[in-house]
């Protein structure tokens, strides 16, 4: 139970610490998951080769227990031994670095359910695979728990590291004593000194700093639900980061004064309006110019408001409304016809969480939400001087995406190039409309704008656009791809083709499994996809919610454990029974699609949205359970062998299932046809398995 | 046996490998795409865009481009560092001739040119290439393509010179990705804008030889050239280049006449340690740049360098201090709206010559290139 904590929890601070140092998309999230899975896969599956952690299981333990702050210190430390500072990291290297620094972990934590399972079955003389599968799910369930509710909230990733690793000392100790073994019982309590010790003294923090923001003044540091946030300050300017990238600064005009004043300036007389995700980054000031009667303004992250509570005097002002939820769940409840103008500073659909706000959906809830000959604003990042290829793309989609919801789309160049959708034409007196409304702008002005030249530049993007494109939609994230896209082709091409050299090495992993591991991967497989989709399905269908997102994931953990242990006590009748889960996996995956097309009708509850996704998470998560308790009956192996196989083949599944369907599949092919080949890939592993017993049977 | 301990057949291999490749039938599609356009012409052959390149030698292991100090030796079917050279029956041919792939008309002080006709509008050409690869590069979708990859626009010198009369603009400037890199196209060009009475203007590196930058000289009017740091080291790692060539290239134009204002961008953590913004300041005083406009620009998270903090404005204004400690007389601040030291302020008597609003000259203290006040010469060219 310890070890599934302790991996559970550092696979979670790690994943941040990742997310923190490198890019955040699905590419890079899936390639990690499945890099981490795929370690730990070697670790399992060779794990009967290392007899001597089999025989010093304290020792391996300690080593599983000191190995997570070790390698969140190394993974800081050494990303600025490798990596130039401020550069974007490509994904070869990227991927590389994660290797490098995950090894120690993973592999060992692979070769401990190995060993654990294979001392477990020697004590009780039976096969104990299945026993030490639900307790590390029962312990991963804790561990997911723990973090996510409690940890996060209240600690820095040091101190919750630290506090993993004295409580795993504690449990070591009171192992030891139950077991009368000295030598533990003293190396696990002089340890839980040690390091309470080390870490009251010792100011790792200060350290990590001063290698993340060299010659900043790190004035506040919060662990969100959303990731690190740190405020700095340097020669007076304050910048604001999420997991290392800056998402606000101070002294930044140009942009607020473009986003706001470029729409609002084209409506009479705004004075309901709408801001998303706008707030911290200039644009109230900007929208106080109008003396609005109410804006009301959505952002996701709470904690930031603490922070920069004092930098932003608009934050008082009577007329702004504050809201902390997730935009499409605001807009689906606003009334219809409210707003004057909705403004959305959403980042670029470079995943597929924000990949939302550039969807048909959304903006349909958008136009839905405002008045006749409302405007509605929109950002993609700036063309500058060329519109390239994949940036072409990505402006196409968008243009011919709100065309479908809006009459009239146009695009304004600027520090980022502005889609301006509404019901009437674009007003392209830019600098008469400003003049007319007497603002006083330091940037957007007559002396820094020429309606002519940037209506010229306006004309020479539109020109550059496809004439047709695929329209982006919720099922269907065409713009997410293409800006990974235009993502990859910032480097050579050799690091695009990694994710598939990747997933190769994993296909052809499956060359040396037999029917039951197939069996297993394909189960695996089968339930990190339907996971991928049920949690995009849910934050398309009701919303981003973060404390749902920790209870899907303690969930999933719930229904393994249920699973596995409900399934020991079965009797195993044939194969019929040890498949039965599997292709209930596959039912469900076809039938996914349908249920997901029921709940965006409408026609049922709202409240049954989270209903069906918490239901058919824990089904899931049972089915693979089961399946992989039947597995370690079916597979006739020396334990410590055939555990390590049986658990590396689910783990690799997974890992297939994470890279490939939330970095490939729903990108490129949208939802239901993902849900589909999960389908097949589940019934195929079936089918696989009965052919070879088949042939098996006629060979016998 | 358990079933583990079976071998794989030829036969199963050979199955379970069509069905692994099956499965991967989605993933061509996340690669970058190659453009249509491009799939027109050969990756190697001339184009019509194509002309014999200037400054190359022939030598034992091919022939050798001598525009900038990369000095590549390019072989047939290869491109140089800039990605508009290739040799075509052992000739060496640039790709990038009347086919820019931007056209735009900016304000002169959009460049930045501050002393240079200032109010006047620019009509801007680039094409795809440049012999640097800046990690900072605001303009990499051009720069860090080749001619072929991106979409282009059939401008050959005369029509270059009959739009920018067409448009109204005195003045072309050769921008964006690097003119280094379109040097044949820029000095045909040059040549026919200034039969016409137009003058041009190359926003620049400056990371060229000197014979071709002599050349180049006769023809050019003014000149931006951007010095991005003060160190060697610098220079490799951010731009791939070099500080010397640099340098060189500012004592080339002055000595040529050519108007020459600097800038320098100044990158957190890379360009913005103050020691060597002092050096850079006294090295031009000491080579008699302290008349030539000095811009400290404002960086901004660009390209690979996307993990910054955009510059403090206290930053900027250090660097403006010590160079105005250092004893450069004309000292501007970049990229930041509405900041003060966007004025001409007159250096004798403190009276300020110009008051900028945006791009706009709200108010000149100059006539006949001197101060009203104290009739001082401020250097520039100047409407008369």
């Amino acid at each position: 139970m310890a070890l599934g904590f302790t991996s559970m929890s550092a696979q979670l601070i790690l994943l941040r610490d990742f997310l923190r140092l490198f890019q955040g998309n699905e590419l890079v999230i899936g390639l990690l998951l499945a890099s981490w899975m795929f370690i730990t896969a070697l670790g399992a599956w060779s794990g009967h080769r290392f007899r001597i952690f089999q025989k010093n299981l304290f020792f391996l333990f300690f080593t599983v227990a000191l190995l997570p702050p070790l390698t969140h210190f190394f993974l800081i430390w050494l990303s600025h031994v490798f990596f130039t500072p401020g550069v974007m990291t490509g994904l070869l290297h990227m991927f590389l670095f994660s290797w490098l620094v995950l090894l120690p972990f993973c592999f060992i934590s692979g070769i401990s359910f190995t060993a654990f399972s294979s001392y477990m079955s020697n004590r009780h003389e039976k096969n104990k695979t299945n026993q030490v599968y639900y307790l590390e799910a029962a312990g991963s369930m804790a561990g997911g728990a723990v973090f996510s509710f409690f940890l996060v909230f209240y600690f820095s990733q040091w101190e919750s590291l630290f506090l993993i690793l004295v409580a795993n000392m504690l449990v070591m100790a009171a192992v030891a004593r139950v077991m009368k073994k000295k030598l533990p019982l003293f190396l696990s309590a002089v340890s839980f000194f040690l390091f309470i010790v080390v870490a009251l003294l010792a100011d790792f923090k200060e350290l990590e700093n001063r290698l993340l923001f060299p010659g900043q003044e790190v004035i506040m540091q919060k662990e969100s639900p959303f990731g690190n946030l740190t405020l700095t300050r340097m020669y007076g300017q304050w910048q604001l980061y999420e997991n290392n990238q800056v998402i606000h600064t101070s002294g930044q005009l140009a942009g607020p004064e473009e986003k706001v004043h470029h729409a609002l300036i084209q409506h009479p007389q705004p004075k309901n309006i709408l801001l998303v995700f706008g707030t911290w980054s200039g644009m109230l000031q900007e929208v106080a110019k109008y003396d609005p009667k109410k804006v009301d303004a959505v952002e996701m992250n709470r904690d930031i408001s603490r922070i920069l509570a004092e930098e932003i005097a608009e934050l008082s002002a009577p007329w702004l409304n504050m809201h902390y939820t997730d935009p499409r769940i605001f807009l689906k409840k606003a009334r219809p016809h409210s707003y004057d103008a909705i403004l959305v500073n959403a980042p670029p659909p470079a995943n597929l969480q924000a990949n939302r706000f550039f969807t048909m959906e959304f903006f349909a809830l958008c136009k839905n939400a405002l008045t006749v000959n409302g405007i509605f604003l929109v950002p993609l990042p700036s063309s500058g001087n060329y519109l390239g290829e994949a940036a072409r793309k990505n402006h196409s989609i968008l243009y011919h995406t709100l065309k479908e919801v809006f009459p009239f789309v146009s695009i304004v160049p600027g520090e980022e190039d502005y889609f301006i959708a509404s019901d009437l034409p674009m007003n392209w007196d830019i600098t008469g409309l400003l003049e007319e409304k007497g603002l006083d702008n330091i940037y957007l002005n007559p002396y820094y704008f020429d309606d002519e030249l940037l209506n010229q530049r306006s004309r020479r993007i539109h020109e550059a656009l496809l004439e047709t494109s695929r329209h982006n939609t919720d099922m269907q994230p065409v713009a997410t791809i293409n800006q990974w896209r235009h993502w990859l082709s910032h480097f050579t091409l050799y690091q695009s083709i990694l994710p598939l050299i990747f997933v190769l090495l994993i296909m052809t992993s499956l060359l040396r499994m037999g029917p039951v591991q197939v069996v297993l991967f394909t189960g695996g497989f089968a339930s990190a996809s339907l996971e991928v989709i049920l949690f995009l399905a849910f934050q398309v269908l009701f919303g981003y919610l973060y404390l749902v997102t920790g209870m899907l994931i303690t969930t999933f953990m719930l229904g393994l454990f249920i699973g596995s242990k409900t399934a020991e006590k079965e009797s195993l009748t044939g194969n019929g029974s040890f498949l039965r889960n599997l292709f209930i996996l596959s039912a469900m995956a076809l039938l996914t699609p349908a249920m997901i097309l029921l709940l965006r009708s409408g026609v049922l509850p709202h409240f049954f949205i989270p209903v069906f996704i918490g239901i058919s998470t824990l089904l899931v998560a049972v089915l693979v359970g089961g399946l992989f308790a039947r597995g370690t009956r079916m597979l006739q192996a020396e334990v410590p062998k055939a555990s390590g196989m049986l658990y590396s083949a689910d783990l690799l599944g997974s890992a297939m299932g994470a890279l490939l369907v939330s970095a490939i599949l729903i990108p490129l092919t949208g939802l239901v046809n993902t849900s589909l080949i999960t389908a097949c890939v589940a019934a195929t592993g079936g089918v696989w398995f009965l052919v070879e017993q088949r042939k098996r049977r006629i060979e016998a | 046996m358990s079933l583990q301990e079976e071998k794989l057949s030829k036969r199963a291999f050979i199955r379970k490998s069509l069905v692994c490749m099956g499965g991967m039938f989605v993933c061509p599609s996340l690669l970058p795409q190659t453009p249509a356009y491009q799939q027109r012409v050969s990756a190697t052959g001339l184009w019509k865009w194509s002309r014999e390149a200037m400054h190359y030698i022939s030598t034992p292991r091919g022939i050798k481009c001598r525009t900038c100090p990369n000095q590549c030796d390019i072989k047939e079917g290869e491109a140089g560092d800039c990605r508009t050279k290739q040799i075509h029956e052992g000739k060496l041919y640039t790709i990038a001739y009347g086919n820019p792939c931007s056209v735009n008309i900016d304000p002169i002080e959009k460049k930045p040119l501050n002393h240079f006709y200032p109010g006047s509008r620019i009509l801007s050409i680039a094409t795809a290439g440049c012999n640097l690869a800046c990690l900072n590069c605001q303009n990499w979708e051009i720069s860090q393509r080749s001619p072929r990859e991106t979409r282009n626009y059939d401008l050959m010198p005369q029509k270059v010179v009959e739009m920018a009369v067409k448009e109204n603009c005195p003045s072309i400037a050769y921008t964006y990705s690097d003119p280094v890199a379109f040097y044949e196209y820029t000095l045909d060009t040059s040549l026919l804008a200034h039969e016409k009475g137009m003058k041009n203007v190359i926003v620049s590196a400056g990371y060229i030889n000197e014979l071709p930058l002599r050349e180049w000289a006769k023809v050019l009017d003014g000149a931006n050239i951007d010095l991005k740091s003060f160190s060697e080291d610098t220079y490799a790692m951010l731009n791939a280049g070099q500080l010397k060539p640099v340098l060189d290239t500012l004592l080339i134009l002055k000595d040529e006449g050519v108007w020459l204002e600097i800038t320098n961008l100044i990158v957190p953590t890379w360009t913005d340690d103050m020691k060597m913004i002092r050096e850079m300041c006294r090295w031009l005083v000491k080579n008699g740049f302290s008349d030539a406009p000095l811009h400290f620009s404002r960086f901004t998270p660009m390209y690979k360098l996307n993990r910054l903090l955009p510059t403090p404005i206290g930053t900027l204004n250090q660097a403006r201090t010590i160079a105005l400690d250092e004893g450069i007389k004309y000292v501007y601040v970049g990229n930041v709206p509405g900041h003060p030291a966007q004025d001409t302020v007159c250096p004798e008597c403190g009276e300020t010559l110009i008051t900028r609003k945006g791009y706009m000259v709200a108010l000149s203290n100059i006539k006949n290139g001197r101060c009203r006040t104290c009739n001082t010469l401020v250097p520039g060219e100047w409407e008369s």
